[in-house]
């Protein structure tokens, strides 16, 4: 099995001012790498996905994320940016931390199991702490800890 | 307020972040404050820490975060508890000022219906009425489909066009292409239900033997009767098979022989069992049937001739294509060679009633019809009025009870007018424009008898339906396990049962 998360998968200067601008950074990180069959559609699915609730969920953190069958193998992406970004989040703070979750719509078992630790850890200060000022070799182990 | 228990259920759109960062984030929360808490994730990997009954009798409270709601049958479950209910997006903000203010957040739920929910007493009717459903849905597409393209067919024949089957040397006409490949429709119709019925008791294993049986029950060919068992016969079948399976998937087999329980054992067995019990037993039967049906129905005396209308046309109307709506086709049918003709009119007029029936009532109380119901409302409603009784059926099978009464009683209606009125129809034609081209008259007669057979139809459709879903709500309130009914069962309904003639008269 692939592992979900490696060093590659890593963007640490997001260039983007807006959210469709740091989305597209994300989706053509994930067709480079091959995990998605189109960016463009991987774009469109994560709009779809804020437009149902941000996924801003606070301290200047998003994880934007995709269930579809643009979706080639479940991955996870790594961003930051020097400057914040308007993220409609629900502490209305911009956000300059992302952590992208890329699913196929086929998928079942093992990594959806992880992913969800995943998730559960967003939830836990220290987790976020690494998240937004670790170093990327740092952010590798911490993710990789749980996913890998 | 020390030793608190907190439940709660989690899920969200894509069912993999936030379900589980709420879920997380209510237990980190609960467990420093001291408090027990469960909670239910209902996300992309399944139902994971499903709360038992148990837990919830136990809970002082419950949060329920929802992204993508909760099915009102699923919701029952905290019936009499103390519910606080926001979306998932903002649970994440506001888990903090919940768990400071729970008493003055929380409502007293009063799961629909009002009385208490016990769990592990289902009603056994709700999961019926699903498995039909199941049936219903699968099953709309074939039918609509195939009739519209029959609908094409046949107007192509009326306005001069060939319908010549193919013979060495020459192909067939377009209008008999689209006749038969819109007929295939219809006829692969009837098992994709009592397929898609076992599939949703007994899963996939289920699906081929019922599919496969229910299609030999409808095959009069192989079983040597004059009609099959139609969509009665699938519910039957549909029902057995799904609920044999599902026992049967309990078996076990020990390691090396389990895999190969749902994809060989299981369909082999059932199709073994249920395929020589169909052929020995059922097609006999219903021939056996048919035959009594048919032999009665010639002796009714002449004088007699409206009360036998009025049972020709319930009859026709009762299992739209199955042995009783068969057997009164074949006796109208039958008489034409000896140039009887009323009770083939009495055919065409009950045969359009119960789909266009179906298609208006959904139209003037649209509750009473799930969304895939109201949707084939219009293809309904056209090709009934033209060339078939079968887009009825999935109508039927949503809500048999009051459809099948609603139908067969506006047909004895009908049937007894258009026999009062002498209404004669020499052959299959085009449905409700059969009097305009010449195949059925008097015209006045048939549009009379049709008149009132239809508005007759849809009011005991509304009034039946009306009965039996408020009836389902009270049943589902009453016997406590699931709330399926208030919103889902009444959008569980659909309309109409009809009679199977016309697929026949489009067909010949």
């Amino acid at each position: 099995m692939n592992n979900m998360f490696e060093p590659t998968h890593i963007i640490m200067d997001i260039k983007g001012t807006t959210q469709a601008d740091v989305l597209a950074e994300l989706a053509t990180k994930a067709y480079e790498l091959g995990v998605v069959n189109d960016a463009n559609q991987l774009v469109a699915d994560y709009l779809e996905r804020e437009a149902e609730s941000t996924t801003g969920f606070g301290n200047g953190v998003a994880i934007p994320h995709s269930k579809s069958s643009n979706n080639k193998q479940a991955t996870i992406l790594f961003a930051r940016a020097d400057h914040g970004v308007e993220w409609q989040a629900l502490d209305d703070a911009p956000v300059d931390t992302w952590l992208s979750l890329i699913v196929p719509d086929t998928e079942a078992g093992l990594h959806l199991q992880l992913l969800a630790k995943l998730s559960r850890q967003l939830v836990h200060p220290e987790f976020i702490e690494t998240l937004k000022h670790g170093t990327e070799a740092e952010i590798t182990t911490l993710l990789n800890d749980i996913v890998g | 307020m020390a030793n608190l228990k907190i439940v709660g259920v989690t899920n969200c759109p894509a069912g993999i972040a936030h379900t589980y960062m709420v879920a997380e984030a209510i237990e980190t929360k609960a467990k420093s404050l001291g408090y027990e808490a469960h909670v239910e994730t209902q996300g992309a990997n399944g139902v994971e820490n499903k709360l038992t009954s148990d837990q919830i009798a136990t809970a002082d409270y419950v949060i329920l975060a929802l992204g993508k709601g909760m099915t009102t049958e699923d919701k029952a479950r905290f019936d009499g508890k103390q519910v606080i209910e926001l979306p998932v997006s903002e649970a994440l903000k506001k888990v903090n000022t919940i768990f400071d203010n729970l008493a003055s957040e929380a409502h007293l739920f009063k799961a629909t219906g009002g009385s208490p929910v016990k769990l592990g007493d289902q009603k056994d009717t709700d999961g019926v009425m699903s498995h039909l459903m199941a049936g219903v849905s699968a099953a709309l597409p074939f039918v609509i489909g195939g009739g519209l393209l029959m609908a094409l067919g046949s107007l192509l024949v009326q306005f001069g066009a060939a319908n010549t089957a193919p013979t060495p040397g020459h192909i067939a006409s377009l209008a008999w292409v689209l006749n038969t490949v819109g007929g295939l429709g219809f006829t692969m119709m009837i098992p994709i239900m009592g397929g898609y019925i076992a599939y949703s008791i007994g899963d996939k294993p289920a699906l081929a033997p019922a599919f496969l049986v229910t299609l030999l029950a409808n095959s009069p060919d192989v079983l040597g009767t004059k009609g099959g068992a139609g969509f009665l016969g699938a519910i039957v079948i549909g029902l057995a098979i799904g609920y044999f399976v599902k026992a049967f998937r309990k078996v076990k087999l020990g390691k090396t022989f389990q895999s190969t329980l749902g994809f060989l054992i299981i369909p082999f067995v059932t199709l073994l069992i249920f395929g020589l019990l169909t052929y020995y037993l059922v097609g006999p039967a219903m021939a056996g049937l048919m035959a009594g049906l048919l032999n009665f129905l010639h002796t009714i005396p002449a004088s007699y001739a409206i009360a036998g209308g009025f049972l020709i046309g319930a009859m026709l109307s009762f299992d739209m294509g199955g042995p009783i709506n068969k057997t009164a086709w074949f006796f109208g049918f039958s008489l034409l060679s000896s140039h009887v003709y009323t009770w083939y009119g009495i055919v065409g007029v009950v045969t359009v009633l119960p789909p266009m029936a179906a298609a208006i009532a959904t139209w003037i109380k649209p509750k009473l019809f799930t969304k895939p119901e109201r949707e084939s409302s219009i293809s309904a409603f056209l090709v009934g009025m033209t060339v078939a009784t079968e887009p009825a059926i999935p109508y039927a099978l949503a809500a048999p009870i009051p459809m099948i009464a609603a139908n067969t009683l506006a047909g004895g209606i009908a049937g007894a007018i258009s026999m009062a009125l002498g209404v004669e129809r020499l052959a299959p034609g085009l449905g409700v424009f059969d009097p305009i081209i010449g195949l059925v008259h008097p015209a006045w007669g048939y549009y009379l008898a049709f008149g009132i057979g239809l508005i007759m139809n849809v009011a005991f459709i509304l009034i039946f339906k009306t009965a039996w879903v408020n009836r389902q709500a009270k049943k589902h309130a009453n016997s406590s396990a699931k709330l399926t009914t208030p919103t889902p069962s009444v959008a569980d309904d659909k309309g109409n049962i009809g009679s199977a003639p016309s697929f026949h008269d489009a067909t010949k």
